[in-house]
């Protein structure tokens, strides 16, 4: 793949813009006599474009940036940490190559199918196929994270809640990604399982304690 | 007259030396009777929510614990439906058709002819990665299926595979 010549090839005596420092005078004082300007000018500007061009492809997922930009911004109030986008799918950013933390694992625990209580202090154990487990404890928005520079786990991999003497195993295996609100988002629909739930026993749901907001400010 | 009936003649031996249409003749396709532990097993390890229970694969796999046909439907529960076991027997026949019927009409013989085969054992690539190996329960019960009498043991061991428990 080769680059086509200028049509007036650059005078040896042209020094490349970059290696200018400002208290070296301007760029035109630096050309040989009967350059061509424009032509010169363009030679640069084509690298310059190439080199920019090529960052902005490489940096480019246009399915994931469409996927950042539909999340929406932030909560009002909610600074960007543990607490932030509950019920998100965290690894539109958190994966590698993107904003912040690498998640290998993460996601939201709510009380029960139909509503938005988040559940804290859960244990979530995950076992991956190489018989590794691992666990993590939700904060008081429900939210668990794991970083995948600490555990990339094997897949697939099953996944299991506990709160107390209250626990829920999730049907199938995660075969692809640990990205939990990927599949359980709301609403519930023929491609999604809706959100993560602790129980759905109408006896139990009363049981789960609420998590204070006001301790929750304080994480 | 005589330039006419020249151009006429011309036009009528260029229609009758072009090639004949053949009608075309239904491709050989693996039984849809034996199809529905066939679709059990694949729906476990390649049909979940976040692989090829997405609208958006070539390879769409509907059914309980996954993508679910009627609009209504609910990954957590229900059993696979008939609609939903006819859709992916769709899907799963018209990945490499022509293919899948020389497989077919040659008695399941080399199934690696078919990308699904290939794909599922890791020898393409495939974002899943190898999810059968030859001789395994799933690709004894795919296999089968693809060699005319579909091995419904090898099938349920898939679907049936319990839950496994972590280490000590």
């Amino acid at each position: 793949m080769g680059v086509d010549a200028p049509a007036h090839p650059k005078p040896a005596a042209a020094q490349p813009l970059a290696q200018l420092h400002p208290d070296e005078g301007s760029y035109l004082e630096h050309l040989a006599p009967g350059t061509n300007l424009a032509c010169e000018v363009g030679v640069h500007a084509r690298t310059i474009s190439l080199i920019a061009l090529g960052l902005g492809l490489s940096a480019c997922d246009p399915v994931l940036d469409a996927r950042r930009a539909a999340l929406g911004p932030e909560t009002p109030g909610v600074h960007k940490g543990p607490l932030h986008r509950a019920g998100e799918p965290c690894l539109v950013c958190h994966r590698d190559g993107g904003e912040g933390l690498t998640f290998s694992v993460a996601g939201t625990l709510y009380r029960d199918p139909s509503a938005l209580v988040p559940v804290a202090n859960a244990v979530v154990s995950m076992l991956d196929a190489a018989h590794e487990q691992k666990t993590v404890t939700t904060n008081c928005v429900g939210n668990f994270y794991i970083e995948a520079r600490r555990w990339s786990p094997t897949l697939p991999m099953w996944a299991s809640v506990r709160l107390g003497a209250v626990s829920i195993d999730m049907e199938s295996a995660i075969h692809l990604t640990g990205d939990c609100a990927s599949c359980h988002g709301d609403p519930v629909g023929p491609a999604s399982a809706g959100h993560v739930f602790l129980t759905e026993d109408p006896a139990i749901i009363p049981t789960i304690p609420i998590p204070s907001t006001a301790r929750c400010d304080d994480d | 007259m005589r330039r006419r009936l020249t151009l006429c003649v011309v036009l009528l031996v260029g229609a009758c030396s072009y090639p004949r249409v053949k009608a075309s003749e239904p491709l050989n396709v693996p039984d849809r009777g034996q199809f529905n532990p066939v679709a059990d097993a694949m729906q476990i390890g390649c049909g979940t929510l976040d692989c090829h229970g997405q609208v958006g694969r070539n390879l769409r796999l509907y059914g309980g614990h996954g993508l679910r046909l009627a609009p209504e439907g609910n990954p957590n529960v229900d059993p696979t439906t008939d609609a939903e076991y006819e859709a992916t027997y769709a899907s799963v026949v018209g990945l490499e058709p022509e293919a899948l019927d020389r497989v077919i009409a040659e008695g399941g013989v080399d199934p690696e002819r078919l990308s699904l085969v290939r794909k599922g054992r890791g020898k393409e690539r495939h974002t899943g990665g190898v999810q059968m190996l030859p001789g395994d329960a799933l690709d004894q019960c795919l296999t089968s299926w693809l060699s005319g009498v579909a091995d419904a043991d090898a099938c349920k061991r898939v679907s049936s595979t319990p839950r496994p428990a972590a280490g000590p």
